[in-house]
């Protein structure tokens, strides 16, 4: 494909005019808001892509700055990779909209929306407004920290490499699926995979059925991973700081979320509200409080102190504290925290 | 699990099915639909069925146990669905989104040891508090969205209370951008804020003060400088951000002060006002702008830019001015930050403006002298975003005009040398809401007594409606 169009674009570069298609040893440029698409985009894209993100991993994606040097940055991406359901209504539409770069348009192929693949929680069922607080009118957008999520991001980034890059096709295709199944491995275990579908297992582990279901065959001890970490614990009542990637990640594994730090979405929490919390957690039992590490530390420190309720931070982006550089790796960590203060009695 | 269970399962899982089969593939052919229905539910009792069998002829238990794992998936994934309608909801959704439509309504209180008249001369911004007492800023109504695949759209419309209590409409900005021109380049035409500097292309909820500093009251008026016009932007391939803009704008009119302005309003003190008509692309008025942007760190970032004007002006039918301008802008923010808290970030501007007054004859038939009237000044101002959601702040303010022939400057409000410092401290309820302190120490020649005079504002913001991203 490009050998043939070799003639061509020396013809156009002849004539003075910038080729349209990407030169053999050029790398297509990748472009994401979060540093959890540019790692995915990095391993389903290998050799073949450069990715980088605008943000880095520490830093809260609600709160960022248009700062120009994005626009630099978009000004030659190949593809841009965002969130999507306005969690970069901050700063994302200028970018684009000055990026001066046709390629990312929305409506182009270089524009990719992972979150229209995705599993949506807590999707309004009817209109909100912001008395409501800083509610996302598309559902909660923090979809990453289901690993389910995480393969449906990695098959609409692929699907967006093909079109811009369709040369790369086969490539493409096959690390996609070794990302998926590295997803289903560190999830699962390899040896329980053998006997069932990782599609099924999710889905008793969202009802928190699956370890009665392994239980009921005898293969239980062939459970390995994330699952095996959380599963256990299904039932078990939690409370979080923000309502956001938290909840995605009880969700799958058959977690509950009863309460927020924040009396709603953006708000900070106030006195009277966190007492409110406290005497909840209380009453019911809660076992853990899940926070970011962009959380004001305090808020979480007091409602600790008052309840004896270990707080277990979440990193909520890859690259958001130390020991995170990949998405499994930061999945591992999240994981393991939060079981060690779960299993305690 | 017992046979009533699954049987009831099952036919949940034949509802839930339909359901999800007009949802989610829209719309569906009804008998494509129906048929997959059909095949489901033929599979769950054939499953049923061949399981009874098994656990009535007693045959392998593997085989049975086969077909009770594949009955439980299949009711897991109905539970799952039926459950908790609304979640694990894939595909996107949102209406067609052909407006987005916001409003901003800002508002102050306060009082001076000014009498009215000087604070008028003070706050020479036309939404600066003009008064003793409560001031209605600015109600601004903003429109914005893309056009099509090669433009986007943006109106202003602003409304206000001025001090004699009429209500004041303007038709602020109405410009069009481009979104796909080949080159890097970007074209914006209509009627919009001449990007000077930082401030004067900034709407007034987005200013971190109360008031517009000092020397753009001066040399752009109490409305900002804009006009009708066009610009062409071009973004330089460095390594960091470059922006190149030059344009050209009607000069004329009551918001181009410094050039031909409509009236008196924007001519220095004492000199008769010539009505131009425009005649040639001379008549115009040229705006240029370099800035450049580098990311110094992951989390601190320093902005500069140079601007300059030139145009025409309504001394006399030759005469010209200029102005230039360059600024300053550096913002550190904590990389993992509590919602952009803490945060600490400094602006400035310095601003000269030469303002080539023609020889005249004035209604007395007095001859004025021509000579070149040079204005100048600069404001810098300090942010600290010292924890969530405060923000401290500290401006000074510098302006004086060159000693003109004509008039002693010490005598006009709009050229004497003054400067001004302002405190202030700012709590934002949220993003979409604010109330602003600012305190006011002014020093000016035009003043009476010692010169120098307190000021205390009380500002408030809410915002609603879907708002565009703030420039940095």
């Amino acid at each position: 494909m490009l050998t043939s169009a070799m003639p061509l674009l020396l013809v156009l570069s002849g004539l003075g005019l910038s080729p349209v298609t990407l030169p053999p040893e050029a790398k297509l440029d990748v472009l994401t808001t979060l540093t959890d698409f540019r790692d995915i985009a990095a391993q389903v894209g290998g050799d073949r892509v450069e990715a980088t993100s605008l943000l880095k991993g520490p830093e809260d994606p609600h709160f960022i700055d248009a700062k120009p040097g994005f626009i630099r940055a978009a000004n030659k991406a190949d593809l841009f990779i965002k969130n999507g359901m306005e969690l970069e209504i901050g700063y994302e539409p200028m970018i684009v909209a000055e990026s001066r770069n046709p390629k990312i348009q929305p409506g182009s192929p270089g524009n990719c929306d992972v979150s229209l693949g995705v599993k949506k929680l807590e999707v309004p069922a009817k209109a909100v407004d912001r008395s409501m607080g800083d509610i996302h009118g598309f559902g909660n957008p923090h979809f990453m920290l289901d690993p389910v999520n995480a393969k449906l991001v990695a098959q609409a980034i692929r699907n967006r490499l093909k079109e811009v890059d369709p040369s790369g096709a086969s490539s493409y295709d096959a690390r996609c699926d070794a990302f998926i199944r590295r997803i289903d491995e560190a999830m699962f275990g390899a040896k329980i995979l053998e006997r069932f579908r990782a599609a099924d297992l999710e889905l008793l582990c969202e009802q928190g059925t699956l370890i009665a279901f392994l239980d009921k065959r005898g293969a239980r001890a062939d459970l390995s991973g994330w699952a095996a970490a959380l599963a256990p614990y299904a039932g078990t009542l939690l409370v979080d700081y923000h309502a956001g990637g938290s909840r995605y990640l009880a969700h799958r594994f058959g977690l509950q979320v009863v309460a927020s730090l924040e009396p709603k979405p953006g708000i900070a929490p106030s006195l009277s509200h966190l007492g409110e919390v406290v005497t909840l957690m209380k009453a019911r039992g809660v076992n853990a409080l899940l926070y970011s590490p962009y959380n004001r530390r305090s808020d979480v420190d007091w409602v600790s102190s008052q309840t004896g309720v270990a707080g277990v931070m979440l990193a909520h982006s890859v690259g958001a504290v130390p020991d995170t550089g990949d998405y499994v790796s930061m999945m591992n960590r999240n994981m393991e925290a939060l079981r060690k203060v779960l299993e305690k009695p | 699990m017992t046979p009533s269970t699954r049987l009831s399962s099952s036919f949940v899982l034949v509802l839930v099915l339909a359901a999800a089969a007009f949802a989610q593939e829209s719309p569906p052919p009804p008998e494509d639909a129906q048929k997959k229905i059909e095949e489901l539910e033929r599979r769950v009792r054939a499953l049923e069925e061949a399981l009874r069998k098994a656990e009535v002829s007693g045959a392998a238990a593997a085989d049975a146990q086969k077909l009770e794992d594949e009955i439980d998936m299949l009711v897991a994934r109905v539970d799952a669905m039926a459950q908790q309608p609304g979640s694990g909801v894939t595909g996107g959704g949102g209406p067609l989104r052909l407006i987005d439509i916001s409003a901003d309504g800002l508002f102050a209180a306060g009082t001076s040891t000014a009498t009215d008249d000087e604070i008028a001369a003070l706050e020479a911004g036309g939404h600066d508090p003009r008064q003793r007492g409560f001031s209605v800023q600015n109600v601004e109504l903003t429109f914005a969205g893309a056009v099509d695949p090669y433009f986007r759209g943006d109106i202003h419309v602003v409304t206000f209370i001025d001090s004699e209590g009429e209500t004041q409409l303007e038709l602020e900005e109405a410009y069009l951008t481009t979104l796909a021109l080949p080159g890097d380049l970007q074209l914006k035409g209509g009627h919009y804020f001449t990007e000077f500097g930082r401030i004067n292309p900034r709407h007034p909820h987005e200013w971190d003060f109360v008031d517009q500093p000092v020397i753009l009251s001066r040399v752009f008026g109490a409305d900002g400088l804009r006009a009708p016009g066009a610009r062409l932007s071009w973004l330089a391939p460095t390594p960091f951000f470059l922006e190149l803009q030059t344009g050209m704008q009607n000069a004329r009119g009551e918001t181009v002060v410094s050039f031909l302005s409509s009236d008196e309003a924007g001519l220095p003190t004492g000199r008769p006002f010539t009505d131009q008509s425009i005649s040639s692309l001379a008549d115009f008025l040229y705006t240029e702008r370099l800035a450049a942007s580098f990311d110094l760190s992951d989390e601190s970032t320093l902005s500069p830019g140079v601007s300059a004007l030139f145009g025409p002006n309504s001394s006399g039918p030759d005469a010209r001015t200029e102005i230039y301008g360059a600024d300053l802008f550096y913002k550190w923010r904590a990389l993992s930050n509590d919602q952009g808290w803490p945060f600490f970030s400094v602006q400035g501007e310095y601003v000269l403006r030469n303002y080539e007054a023609e020889e005249a004859t004035d209604d007395d038939g007095n001859v004025v002298p021509g000579e070149d009237l040079v204005d100048q000044g600069f404001y810098v101002q300090a942010l600290c975003g010292f924890e969530r959601p405060w923000v401290a702040g500290l401006r000074f303010d510098y302006a004086e005009g060159e000693e003109s022939d004509v008039l002693e400057e010490s005598a006009d409000p709009s050229r004497d040398r003054r400067y001004r410092i302002s405190p202030n401290l700012t709590y934002y309820p949220s993003h979409f809401s604010k109330i602003r302190l600012q305190y006011n120490y002014d020093d000016s020649q035009f003043l009476s007594g010692d010169g120098s005079e307190h000021s205390v504002w009380l500002q408030f913001e809410f915002l609603f409606g879907a708002h565009g991203a703030h420039k940095f």
